[in-house]
């Protein structure tokens, strides 16, 4: 059985993915933990991108849990999955969940940094909509596919084969 | 019969295909009614090329055009002229690619041309306010230039094409300041640089780690050269030897923390540069505790600026710190 962790801020957006995969035999667990809030303000104020502060507890968590494939849905929880693959070896997917603009691409610190990390370095990118798949492509120049909850399984098994 | 373009943008790329993109993407919104053309100068691979400029919709509509040249050969200088050289317009706009244009930018710039043919026109340069919250890292790296600024940066800048080729371009063998020695050049045959205030693009704000922006300012040696070559700059610079007011406090600084181990009292020539650097995060106490905070990256930086600009000096026998 497949072992994957979604992590994401919001829970509810990915249940309907959860739901298929479960459905198609992966033990599923949500990567949620909470920010610790003096960090996050402390962080914010010093211009940074957030939730920043998380990261180091959701890698905590990843590690823990002996995943298969960490997919992230956000750049810094893309920045957790990376930390994760380092240690443990396994595949990471990104999807990007936001219509990016240019007013939003670059607007704080690590922000451009992570965005662009969370593109070029993870296993598989995705979009989760056409506007964001778009979006993706003129600021990013990524090709970023828009699969069906149903398709992820598949995409999961393939990645972890090519990693061995 | 092919298009008569009223302006080429001429744009010199180099590891920042990102930020080439969303200049593109800026290009893309021109309002300036007559046929334009772009061209970009670099050294990416085809796959970025491909992906960043081929693909880009200026491209398919026939207005943007590129020329790749080997990675590691590049510098600005060259790669600006063979962009101007290969430009089919009358005027030769120059944008750098992390800047954002305003989208009636080329408007602003085409309109002060026609006003004043023959001259250099320059536009207003400022630090992006989409960008803003990046001010807050201890070590950025931006641009802000009201025209007519000293030194005729080409982040924002026209010139008609005819005033390049009489000058021959760029001097290649000028690894910074290529465009200060330009627009010198151009003065000295009678042509003035007119400001275009409307013509607006946005710089980049990047931050960046101390070690980063040590590496990153080491080009900046080089400008002993443009001195030695055009010493009407020194009319410029602070004393006519300091390249700005932070370099001169930063050096009296630097030479007290030398001396102070053999005279205490020599520590006492940092105190005006410590006191200004106090001020740079503005006078509350918040500011202030931050500004304390980065004082000593700072003056590391400052002092690293400096002696790269003493190592320059020797090498070309000329002052600027």
């Amino acid at each position: 059985m497949t072992r994957v962790a979604l992590l994401t801020r919001e829970a509810a957006a990915v249940a309907p993915l959860a739901v298929a995969l479960r459905g198609g035999g992966c033990a599923v667990v949500v990567v949620s933990p909470p920010a610790p809030r003096a960090a996050e303000a402390v962080l914010r104020r010093r211009g940074f991108t957030g939730p920043l502060a998380h990261v180091p507890l959701a890698l905590a968590e990843l590690l823990r849990g002996r995943f298969d494939v960490a997919h992230a849905f956000s750049p810094p929880d893309a920045l957790a999955a990376r930390a994760w693959q380092a240690r443990a070896g396994g595949p990471v997917v990104f999807t990007g969940t936001e219509v990016l603009g240019r007013e939003t691409v670059a607007d704080s610190r690590l922000r451009l940094r992570l965005l662009q990390d969370a593109v070029t370095r993870s296993d598989a990118v995705l979009a989760s909509t056409p506007a964001v798949r778009d979006a993706m492509a003129r600021w990013l120049a990524v090709d970023a596919p828009v699969l069906e909850p149903a398709e992820h399984a598949a995409l999961y098994r393939k990645l972890i084969s090519l990693r061995g | 019969m092919p298009e008569a373009f009223t302006v080429s943008v001429v744009v010199a790329s180099h590891a920042r295909a990102l930020r080439l993109l969303w200049l593109l993407n800026a290009l893309e919104e021109q309002t300036l009614a007559e046929p334009w053309e772009a061209i970009v100068v670099h050294d990416y691979d085809a796959g970025t090329a491909a992906r960043v400029i081929e693909s880009h919709p200026l491209a398919r509509a026939g207005r943007l055009r590129h020329l790749a040249i080997e990675p590691g050969t590049g510098s600005p200088a060259r790669q600006r002229n063979l962009g101007w050289r290969a430009a089919r317009a009358p005027l030769v706009a120059f944008v750098d690619d992390d800047c954002r244009a305003d989208l009636r930018w080329l408007e602003g710039l085409a309109a002060v041309a026609r006003e004043q043919p023959g001259q250099v026109v320059q536009g207003a340069t400022r630090p992006e306010p989409l960008e803003a919250a990046v001010m807050r890292a201890p070590h950025v790296r931006t641009l802000h230039i009201e025209p007519v600024g000293p030194f005729a940066q080409t982040c924002n800048i026209l010139y008609p094409r005819d005033l390049l080729e009489r000058l021959d371009g760029f001097d290649e063998r000028a690894i910074t300041g290529e465009d200060v020695g330009l627009s010198m050049r151009a003065k000295a045959t009678g042509a003035r640089v007119v400001a275009a205030p409307d013509a607006v693009v946005y710089h980049a704000i990047e931050s960046h780690t101390l070690p980063g922006i040590l590496r990153q300012n080491v080009k900046w040696r080089h400008l002993a050269y443009l001195v030695k070559r055009h010493p009407e700059v020194r009319g410029s610079l602070t004393l006519g030897v300091f390249w700005d007011e932070d370099h001169l406090w930063g050096a009296v600084a630097l030479a007290g923390v030398v001396a102070a181990p053999r005279a205490p009292a020599a520590a006492l020539l940092a105190l005006p540069y410590a006191r200004r650097a106090m001020r740079r995060r503005g006078p509350g106490p918040r500011g202030r505790l931050v500004a304390a905070a980065e004082l000593p990256g700072q003056f590391v930086r400052q002092s690293g600026e400096i002696l790269g600009l003493a190592t320059g000096s020797l090498r070309h026998r000329t002052l600027v710190l």
